[in-house]
């Protein structure tokens, strides 16, 4: 196990190396710097500017020192934001993106998982298709549609919660919702497809007959092979996380990392991008890691060594 | 996992049913891929068509209709928008955009895919290794990111668009038919065929590209409304079709803009947009429960 | 008990969609009374909470650009002379001043009682350092050019001579003395700008890039910084060393980085903002009807202008061409269909109201509207285009749902008058803003200018051929005659003539066809007591209060939050 996981992590050396490079090269292509503005800079303040953050060396000096400054853990200073460095930005914004992000991710396991499996356990019932129309709904609809509409109804006509911002639990529950759902809806439409192939194999129909009881046998039994086909498609759910966050961090003016990939590479400011670039290619190297671990720890067919 | 039909594959006499007609028959009966098939052609008839019928251009503004809801009388069925342009001809024209992204992006990557995935299960050993390293590398790059860079070097010509969709796309593609591949290499009517004497060619065409078809045509039908919604999501960053054409996508962000005072701006488009997701979901759940073999 | 639950289930999930609904059917009701209440902290202190756009890239006076950053900085620092709320210039960090006969050299007197947030006095020398800091290529401001009237300031930021050799002197602890290059009638106005206020040496210096950081900032304005989240907030609370305390309005400002406008207005109506930066335009008819209290407009130094490149095919030399572009846009639709918000069609360069001056107005101003597309099509002709041969063209605008709409009308205006094919790119914005300043493929482009300061200088000197931001490529050296002999001009009346020569000469050869002249709108709650709307956009916390008339029993409070 500490075997495999020193190997994995190794392995993802070469990925963030190549992810790295090719992130640096790419931004630095896109046409503009980081210093074009609508007031363009005298050419002398400019080529200050350029002094100080190094853009004036050859492109392969630069690679070399960004290359030097990350292996130290340094992400450099951000072009956009003077005062601040990506380190700070990161360290801000990640606990923001982290809570939101692993909240809606539970709210959409918990109500994706409950609904499959009813749905799968009254199979062809109204129940099962009211359960999967709404589910489809919930893939259907596009979340920047979902949001604001969540705020017109709860905040805006109703005043139950606040309409956007930072601050207690209420300020969490609609963005939640709207970052969720659509992967709710995913969570349940694999759980029912799974959960309607294990409830006809035999070893639950063994165990049925033996008497189990219904909740024994779907909590012990059941669930836990059914959850497979969930748990390989949480890989791509945070992706999906990521892209959804920058609409909800838009409209729910909430301080996370999501909005920077856009406004970074908006922005060219290079340091900032190629910083949550790399932060969540790391990220998703250790998810899909804990993914396959869950993924041995529930079908025992899996073994990693 | 086999029927008698396959691991006797060249008794041929007693009319064997073949996979297709198999498949076939499953999905006739299946009545929401059936019901969600026609809606979804239907839609396209009238996407393909409706400019056609209504007198107005999709690019054409009219100062004296603005935000006017539906209304027969006017010729403006589903109601104009902020510059008094015809919705109903904006969304067949933003319906024919959407449709073509999903559809076009798909197909390319479904080239990538298929042969990507392909060539790794087929040889095995060394070169699926490393091919499926590289397909692990691209799996932990953000994909926004570069959409976004390609948006920037691209401009928003329509058609690369599609295919900078289908280049970071292919990768589930790649690795769906990976596995189907090694698998049904081993599996024991493949065997059975080799042993009968079946050619080469044989296996892979009547064995191999049949069972491969299933989980593509499955797939196909769930990426496209995926596709579609990435579009969707570029618009929202405004990255998306130029105007004054437009999208499906398009059209709903500006009518969520704007939907307390025109409602009819969202709800119009966003229903196109929702029917054909759900659409080709269930043709989609409907091709996979026809050609699961599991299932017969 | 799987049972139970499913069912119970159901009921919820089915439900929600009809919940949803149901909102819907209340629209036009005004937002519920408890919400429009002010922010009252436990220990009586007042809020006021600003939308304020983008998160700011900077609150570092001397590098700051954006809109966002100098609304911040205009209630943390104070300027030698300051704005009252309907713009006026008045006396801020100095007292009084007294300027010579040759009008060259500017004698201010500081304030003995102005106090930095440390409780440190006000000096000169802090002046003299910050006016240093800012022309000092090194501190890589993007307004230096600002400071250009100083004696110096121009070699000093090309890097040719030192920050010191600039010609400011602190005379004593507080006499402070300006040196110009030319009588500059706008001077004063300059001494507004965050370009020229005086900064903390000591500081600066022990913190470097950090210190505008909360804890770090020593300020000498109303207010100082105590919190920065990014993206979240930026509160500031009163200085305790602020010389006028006493007339200063609400207690904490808090200001929210809110970019989307649908979102800002949102939380205005759900009460989380006191006043906002704007208000979109599908909602700007509802606010007049249903919130007439709380809409306020005024008209903003601003122009939004669409630029013509003139150094390529077609409008290289072709005047007839660019007038009857001109002619064939309607602005009047455009300010009445498309951008709903009381705009003021443009047919000067100089927006209205500036200070001391006229603008002088396009020919056309005065026809009707057939008679103007009557000449747009004779001068089409005569450009050498037709029906068989349309002009053909490409109209730039970065990514934004306005310019998209702006350029979708102008496109259709130029095709069903002219005939003209009009290819409309949108582009993001640094790829835009690269393609405008290279000229190599922009024809047509969308821009807009807001005042720097109230002079029409700061409109007039954009079409300079000099001026490094002139993306049309216009030079004509009439034009530039006039504004320099202005530039050097003491006598006002005399250099008002020549500007207004300068802009008839732009408005004949029409490098930029101007559009509408800005107006500025946002939603300030009706218990904001002092907001007064003027043409620079700039409104000071510490002008506005908390109207005593909210009562305490609708305040909310603190906790609540």
């Amino acid at each position: 196990m500490l075997a495999y996981a020193v190997k994995r992590a190794l392995g993802a050396i070469p990925t963030l190396f190549i992810l790295l490079t090719l992130a640096f090269f790419l931004i630095r292509l896109a046409p503009g710097g980081p210093f074009d503005a609508e007031r363009q800079l005298p050419p002398e303040i400019e080529a200050n500017l350029n002094q100080k953050y190094h853009l004036d060396e050859p492109l392969y000096q630069q690679y070399g020192r960004y290359l030097w400054d990350i292996a130290r853990g340094d992400f450099g200073p951000s072009f956009q934001y003077r005062d601040l460095t990506v380190n700070q930005l990161i360290a801000d914004g990640f606990p923001v993106s982290l809570r939101l992000g692993l909240m809606s991710l539970l709210f959409a396991l918990f109500f994706g998982v409950m609904l499959g499996t009813l749905a799968a356990l009254r199979q062809n019932s109204a129940a099962d298709y009211g359960l999967m129309t709404v589910a489809m709904l919930g893939v259907s609809i596009p979340n920047y549609v979902l949001a604001p509409l969540m705020i017109l109804v709860f905040a805006v006509y109703q005043g139950w919660l606040p309409a956007g911002g930072l601050g207690g639990w209420q300020n969490y529950v609609m963005p939640v919702l709207a970052l969720g759902t659509a992967m709710m809806a995913y969570i349940a439409r694999l759980t029912r497809g799974s959960m309607i192939e294990v409830l006809r194999s035999n070893f639950i129909r063994t165990a049925r007959a033996k008497g189990l009881p219904l909740r024994l046998l779907l909590f012990r039994h059941a669930l836990p092979a059914a959850m497979v086909p969930v748990v390989s498609f949480l890989g791509p759910a945070t992706a999906g996380i990521i892209t959804g966050s920058v609409v909800i961090e838009t409209i729910f003016g909430i301080p996370g990392l999501g909005r920077y990939f856009v406004q970074g590479a908006l922005n060219r400011d290079y340091t900032l991008v190629m910083g949550v670039v790399l932060f969540y290619g790391m990220l998703i190297i250790v998810f899909n890691f804990i993914v396959d671990l869950l993924y041995a720890w529930l079908d025992p067919r899996v073994k990693y060594a | 996992m086999s029927t008698p039909a396959e691991v006797l594959p060249d008794i041929e006499l007693v009319e064997g049913r073949s996979l297709w007609q198999d498949a076939m028959r499953r999905m006739l009966r299946n009545r929401a891929a059936m019901v969600s098939s026609f809606l979804l052609l239907a839609l396209l008839i009238t996407v393909t068509v409706g400019p056609w019928i209504s007198g107005y251009e999709y690019d054409q503004l009219d100062w004296d209709h603005i935000w006017e809801p539906p209304a027969m009388e006017t010729g403006h069925w589903l109601g104009t928008d902020s510059l008094g342009r015809d919705l109903f001809v904006r969304i067949c024209q933003g319906g024919r955009i959407s449709l073509m992204v999903g559809i076009v992006s798909t197909i390319v990557s479904l080239l990538i895919g298929v042969s990507w995935g392909a060539i790794a299960g087929y040889f095995g050993g060394r070169v699926d290794a490393i091919m499926m390293r590289i397909v692990d590398i691209l799996y932990a790059m953000p994909f926004l990111f570069f959409v976004i860079l390609l948006m920037v070097f691209f401009g928003r010509h329509i058609l690369l668009i599609f295919i900078a969709i289908g280049m970071v796309n292919w990768l589930d593609m790649a690795r769906i038919v990976r596995g189907q591949t090694l698998s049904i290499k081993n599996k024991e009517f493949i065997e059975a065929a080799w042993m009968a004497g079946a050619s080469n060619r044989r296996v892979i065409y009547r064995h191999i590209i049949p069972n491969l078809m299933g989980v593509v045509a499955v797939y196909v039908t769930l990426t496209i409304p995926q596709v579609i919604l990435v579009e969707s999501f570029l618009s929202f960053l405004g990255l998306g079709v130029q105007e004054p054409a437009t999208s499906w996508g398009a059209l709903v962000n500006e009518g969520a803009q704007e939907m307390e005072r025109a409602p009819w701006l969202l709800i119009f488009p966003a229903s196109c947009l929702a029917l054909t997701l759900f659409c080709f979901n269930f043709i989609g759940d409907g091709l996979r429960d026809a050609l699961d073999p599991k299932d017969r | 008990m799987i049972d139970f639950c499913s069912r119970k289930l159901l009921i919820v999930v089915l439900c929600l969609p009809l919940l949803a609904a149901c909102g819907n059917g209340k629209q036009d009701e005004a937002p519920a009374q408890s919400r429009n209440a002010p922010l009252i902290n436990k220990d009586g202190s007042t809020v006021l909470r600003r939308g304020n756009g983008a998160e700011p890239e900077t609150l570092d006076p001397h590098r700051a650009q954006s809109v966002n950053s100098s609304n911040i900085l205009r209630d943390i620092y104070e300027g030698l002379v300051s704005e009252a709320p309907d713009g006026e210039l008045v006396p801020g960090a100095a007292a009084r001043w007294e300027i010579s006969e040759d009008l060259r050299t500017y004698t201010f007197y500081l304030r003995e009682e102005a106090h930095w947030s440390n409780g440190e006095p006000v000096t000169a020398a802090d002046f003299v350092y910050g006016l240093r800091r800012c022309v000092d290529p090194a501190t890589g401001s993007v307004y230096a050019e600002i400071l250009t009237p100083i004696e110096n300031a121009k070699v000093i930021i090309a890097g040719e001579a030192a920050p010191e050799t600039l010609g400011v002197k602190a005379l004593s602890d507080h006499v402070l003395e300006i040196r110009l290059k030319a009588p500059t009638p706008y001077f004063l106005g300059l001494l507004a700008h965050s370009s020229a206020y005086p900064a903390h040496q000591a500081s600066v210096e022990k913190h470097g890039d950090q210190f505008t950081q909360p804890g770090n900032h020593v300020s000498n304005g109303a207010y100082q910084i105590t919190d920065w989240v990014v993206a979240s907030h930026i509160t500031l609370e009163r200085n305790p060393h602020y010389w006028d305390n006493d007339n200063s309005g609400v207690d904490v400002v808090k200001y929210l980085p809110i970019e989307n406008a649908e979102s800002e207005f949102k939380r205005y109506l759900a009460g989380e903002l006191d006043m906002t930066s704007t208000l979109p335009i599908p909602q700007i008819e509802w606010a007049q009807k249903n919130l007439p209290q709380d809409y306020q407009k005024y008209p903003f130094l601003g122009v939004y202008y669409y630029g013509l490149n003139l150094t390529r095919a077609p409008f290289k030399d072709n005047p007839e061409l660019r007038r009857a572009l001109s002619l064939a846009l309607d602005r009047e639709i455009i300010t009445e269909k498309v951008t709903r918000g009381d705009q003021i069609p443009a047919y000067s360069w100089v927006p209205p109201g500036v200070s001391d001056y006229q603008p002088a107005e396009a020919s056309f101003a005065g026809w009707s509207r057939e008679k103007r597309i009557e000449e747009a099509r004779r001068l089409y002709r005569e450009a050498g285009y037709s029906d068989e041969n349309p002009l053909e063209v490409e109209l730039r605008y970065n990514t934004s749902e306005g310019h998209k709409k702006i350029a979708t009308a102008i496109a259709s205006m130029w095709k069903t008058t002219l005939g003209a094919k009009v290819v409309m790119v949108n582009e993001e914005w640094k790829v835009f803003l690269q393609n405008v300043n290279t000229k190599k493929v922009t024809q047509v482009y969308r821009s807009g200018w807001i005042g720097d300061y109230n002079d029409a200088n700061t409109f007039l000197e954009l079409m300079h051929s000099k001026f490094g931001l002139n993306g049309t490529g216009y030079s004509n050296p009439q034009y530039d005659a006039y504004l320099d002999a202005a530039s050097h001009e003491s006598d006002i009346n005399r250099r008002r003539e020549l500007m207004h020569q300068a802009e008839q000469v732009l408005l004949e050869d029409m490098p930029v066809i101007p559009i509408y002249h800005y107006v500025g709108t946002r939603l300030v709650k009706p218990y904001i007591k002092g907001f007064v709307g003027n043409i620079m956009g700039h409104f000071y916390s510490k002008h506005l209060s908390i109207r005593a008339t909210a009562g305490a029993g609708d305040a909310q409070t603190a906790g609540m939050q």
